[in-house]
């Protein structure tokens, strides 16, 4: 790795330590809906299309 | 969970897209648990590509939706993929269409290849947590260890793939080669 990406490497070596996986799961729920939705309106765009 | 001495400690972790839209999607986030814990308990620096942050939050269509999912990805460090990136994508793309002839565009994604770069370039440095076993050759890459997550009802295989550098200098050697058999038909 270069001096910049060790650099980041470091930095997010710290910010591991702070990682918050309780509010990460958490807010995924949320994400997953978001993401379902996308799926969902490309689908529709794709059947539309047909 | 693979042993805590399976990757070097603060070895860095990539993760597949795959991982975060089924984690997403399944509504089982809690069983993804002990995979995340690995990571940081073993000091692996969890990065997402930029690559991955287009495929997670682009097409979001509005701004609180791109708020929302720009934010639960913060805590992942993004590596922005360069151009020898790009390269070394396309040509991995090459070495998979002539290991596997039967493979097509749309099998070979440009984002799995992109991954796949991350693995090359960063060698026993990095190592990459997916959802698609079959996106990463094992004529080219190790499968190290594989967990199978149970998500409502259908079974999740997540596999965590390095670099082999073996297996990489003979994909290159065959490449080489392939230009040779070409040529030598040609006469």
């Amino acid at each position: 790795m270069d001096n910049k990406t060790k650099e980041k490497t470091k930095e997010g070596k710290e910010e591991n330590k702070k990682f918050n996986l309780d509010k990460f799961l958490r807010d995924s729920i949320k994400a997953g809906e978001i993401l379902e939705k996308k799926e969902r309106e490309e689908k529709e765009r794709e059947y539309a299309e047909v | 969970m693979p042993k805590s001495d399976l990757f070097p400690r603060y070895s860095s972790a990539i993760l597949d897209a795959n991982i975060l839209m089924q984690l997403a999607r399944g509504k089982r986030a809690e069983a993804y648990r002990p995979i995340f814990e690995f990571l940081v308990k073993n000091g692996h620096e969890i990065f997402l590509l930029d690559a991955s942050k287009f495929e997670l939050v682009g097409f979001a269509g509005n701004k609180t939706d791109y708020d929302y999912l720009s934010n639960w990805i913060s805590q992942f460090t993004i590596l922005s993929a360069r151009r020898e990136d790009v390269e070394a994508a396309i040509v991995l793309s090459s070495f998979y269409k002539l290991l596997d002839p039967s493979l097509n565009v749309k099998q070979i994604s440009f984002c799995d290849c992109l991954y796949a770069a991350q693995l090359v370039r960063y060698k026993e440095n990095i190592f990459l947590v997916t959802a698609d076993i079959h996106d990463f050759p094992i004529s080219i890459f190790d499968i190290k260890h594989i967990e199978i997550i149970e998500d409502n009802r259908r079974a999740t295989i997540v596999a965590f793939v390095s670099y082999n550098d073996e297996k990489w200098k003979s994909a290159q050697s065959k490449f080489s080669e392939s230009a040779r058999t070409i040529r030598n038909a040609n006469i």
